[in-house]
């Protein structure tokens, strides 16, 4: 379904590592380089210092690519989201769509890309105004946009709900009608509704019930399939972005500290502190499995530790650590780290097996049947003779 | 509630049917153990038909339909459930924490150590409450006062219950700071709560839940507000607890995975009903409700080739409009005709392991 993915993966890598200017035809969708946000924390007693927010990160998205992007909270990862919407201005770095950098645009410039870059928000009851019907808030970009359709924004409303999976007759409800999962498939409508060529989904699906999160899940991969849309799918859940994303960017601190194709990330992390984050992730099975607990909470950004931020926390850190900040570096295949002692790290051991093999056979068929109905729509009675 | 009155028989007189029979000889082996042991000891715990409702009348919800649990000192009993599955408000039921006078206790009984808490007054159970049951909430920021250090806050929960002075008070505080792993925890002791990260928090909730020795410990999702790594840490906490005070926890979950970790048995909440109660490692490795089933399959993990997660269709049902079938029907794929007109009561499959369902035991023929 996605060609250009593989391709994509290594020549992004390449371009990653080599401060080469290449032509804006050559240019992945979305090109993020030196990105820092800072903020002065004013003290009641006069300025104490600068937060970095954001501290330095590059990456690359390209069509019909998703990167998933994951940290815990306080990391920087909605704040990345949000310089590159420019709903905040960078203090430094760009953000280059299709070659022009966004950062630099004017007000009226800018309008002009929204409609490129669409946004999906964590939680649906919150971002859907409860005053408008279904019709009219995914509609509305459209009609922001000044988009001329010729058959009429109702069909172009009825399509996008199809797309995502409801039906054209929940046209007239409002918001509270619905469920949480379905709160969410209006909000993708209407980040479709524009036909955009990025979507940033920041945490689409934690807000959501366990038992619904799966079906958004399906749904934004299919989507991006269909579309060959660029994603930025931002989560702290790991096993969400397994699912959906081509590659993974690790952030602490404001700063990335692995990037890899997901299947290199999950498969033979580099970094201590990814390998903290996926020991972490709970198996699905019965009992306590040997695992790192990583020690003490994320450091305030106010006062990061000097060298490599993750050093109090890190088990394997030296003094080389404490003084000196690792660069990310990527090696061919695209994998990146910032750790000094990556090489010398112990083998891994590995996911829970429960989480990468595919279930026993008796859970396999009987998961089949959940797979039966095409839509995630309510399964019909089936006809049972009585 | 005509619909929990089924579900109000005992345990015994829900006579496994036919289609179970042999299900259960083949398990009669190695059941033995813990049943005789099961019968040896009383329930430290025990939820017998526990039926709630919110509001009165026809606007009434029931949010519990007959929830019946069992606990046994020194054990971890894993509740999973979605929002409005009813295990939160089974968490308040036990501690009589129930907003008042919106809910009501339509039917049942919990008793602690063979007492019926329901039928206590409001004073003895509030001897109890901190002292042998304590409960963890979910938002530590929330559930600490800002206003005093949160040594002086675990020292309360001390002096509240037992009669010591104000420096044994603060060596115990210490002490107990120390245990939750709190790191100089001298120093802590006189810091307030927003000098804490949200893991220390929690860690302190911990420590005054422990302040008066309980023996049962409920940990109404310990973990949901916190980071992935710190998470972790609790979880180990909470094993430790257990393993050094042995300490019966109720640990209560929308994560099936990190309930999984923790507890010996589960027992997995869907509007208002206990669908599927039994050994943890039964219940992962042989679950026999739909529901479960489906919970299984949306944790995604390597799928053969490019399949799409396996989704649970639709959505929580509305607790309002709830009929007399099965509250799972609409979004299950084993349903059988009579789970429209007929809520199913659980069933024994395996020893140990009951589930309520028509389609119980899940065969594999369509």
């Amino acid at each position: 379904m996605n060609p250009a993915a593989p391709d994509a993966m290594t020549t992004t890598a390449t371009i990653a590592t080599t401060p080469a200017t290449p032509a804006a035809a050559e240019a992945p969708l979305l090109r993020v380089r030196g990105l820092k946000k800072h903020y002065n924390a004013g003290g009641l007693f006069g300025r104490r210092g600068r937060v970095a927010a954001v501290d330095g990160v590059s990456f690359d998205i390209a069509a019909g690519e998703t990167l998933g992007l994951v940290g815990e909270s306080g990391c920087g990862k909605s704040t990345v989201s949000r310089l590159i919407l420019r709903l905040m201005d960078a203090s430094a770095g760009s953000v280059a769509f299709r070659g022009t950098d966004l950062t630099r645009l004017g007000r009226a410039e800018m309008h002009n890309h929204r409609r490129d870059i669409q946004l999906v928000f964590q939680d649906p009851f919150s971002s859907l105004n409860p005053s408008m019907t279904v019709r009219e808030l995914v509609g509305e970009p459209l009609v922001v946009h000044r988009v001329d359709l010729h058959s009429g924004i109702e069909r172009r409303v009825a399509e996008l709900l199809a797309m995502v999976g409801l039906n054209a007759s929940h046209m007239d409800r409002y918001p509270h009608e619905f469920s949480g999962g379905q709160r969410q498939r209006i909000g993708i409508a209407r980040a479709l509704a524009l036909e955009p060529q990025l979507i940033v989904c920041d945490e689409p699906v934690s807000a959501l019930d366990v038992s619904v999160q799966a079906q958004v899940l399906n749904l934004l991969r299919a989507l991006q399939r269909q579309t060959d849309v660029g994603m930025l799918f931002i989560s702290h859940d790991l096993m969400a972005v397994r699912h959906v994303a081509h590659r993974v960017a690790v952030m602490y601190l404001g700063r990335l500290v692995e990037t890899a194709p997901t299947g290199a990330l999950f498969g033979a992390p580099r970094h201590p502190y990814t390998r903290a984050l996926l020991d972490a992730v709970p198996a699905l099975e019965a009992g306590q499995r040997p695992r790192m607990v990583l020690g003490g909470d994320l450091p305030s950004p106010l006062d990061p530790p000097p060298g490599c931020s993750f050093h109090p926390r890190c088990a394997f850190a030296t003094e080389l650590c404490r003084r000196s900040a690792p660069e990310l570096a990527a090696d061919e295949s695209g994998h990146g780290c910032a750790c000094h002692h990556w090489r010398e790290l112990p083998p891994w051991q590995g996911l829970s097996l429960s989480l990468t093999q595919p279930p026993a056979p008796r859970l396999a068929r009987l998961l089949e049947r959940f797979r039966q109905p095409a839509t995630p729509v309510m399964p019909a009675t089936p006809a049972t003779p009585a | 509630m005509s619909a929990s009155i089924r579900m109000m028989r005992p345990r015994a007189a829900a006579a496994p049917q036919g289609a179970t029979d042999a299900n259960q000889a083949a398990g009669a082996a190695e059941a033995d153990a813990p049943r005789a042991w099961q019968a040896a000891a009383a329930p430290i715990l025990s939820i017998r038909d526990l039926s709630v409702a919110f509001g009165a009348g026809a606007a009434a919800v029931p949010a519990l339909r007959g929830v019946s649990l069992e606990l046994h000192a020194g054990r971890c009993l894993g509740i999973v459930g979605e929002s409005g599955s009813g295990k939160s408000v089974t968490s308040l039921a036990v501690m009589g924490l129930l907003p008042q006078p919106a809910a009501r206790i339509t039917a049942g009984r919990i008793e602690f150590e063979g007492q019926d808490l329901l039928a206590m007054s409001a004073a003895q159970r509030r001897l109890r409450r901190g002292r042998a049951i304590a409960m963890i909430f979910q938002d530590p920021m929330s559930s600490l006062n800002p206003a005093f250090t949160i040594g002086d806050q675990i020292a309360e929960s001390i002096t509240a219950h037992e009669a010591v002075d104000r420096r044994e008070a603060r060596r115990r505080a210490v002490e107990l700071l120390r245990q939750v792993h709190i790191p100089s925890a001298e120093r802590r002791f006189d810091d307030y709560p927003h000098r804490l990260s949200g893991g220390m928090r929690q860690r302190v909730m911990i420590a005054m839940a422990l302040a008066c020795n309980p023996r049962l410990l409920i940990a109404d999702e310990p973990t949901t507000a916190l980071d992935v790594t710190v998470q972790a840490q609790i979880v180990e906490l909470l094993h430790e607890i257990r393993q050094e005070r042995g300490t019966a926890i109720v640990l209560i979950s929308h994560n099936l995975g990190l309930v999984a970790g923790l507890a010996d048995d589960i027992a997995v909440m869907y509007a208002g009903r206990v669908v599927e109660h039994g050994p943890a490692h039964r219940v992962m490795a042989h679950p026999e409700h739909p529901y479960t089933v489906g919970l299984l399959g949306a944790v995604p993990r390597a799928e053969p080739g490019d399949q799409p997660l396996v989704a649970i269709g639709g959505s929580v049902p509305d607790l309002r409009t709830l009929g007399a079938g099965c509250a799972f029907r609409p979004r299950c794929p084993f349903a059988l005709p009579e789970c429209d007109t007929a809520a199913p009561a659980p069933r024994q499959l395996f020893p140990g392991h009951r589930a309520a369902c028509h389609a119980a035991p899940l065969g594999d023929t369509p």
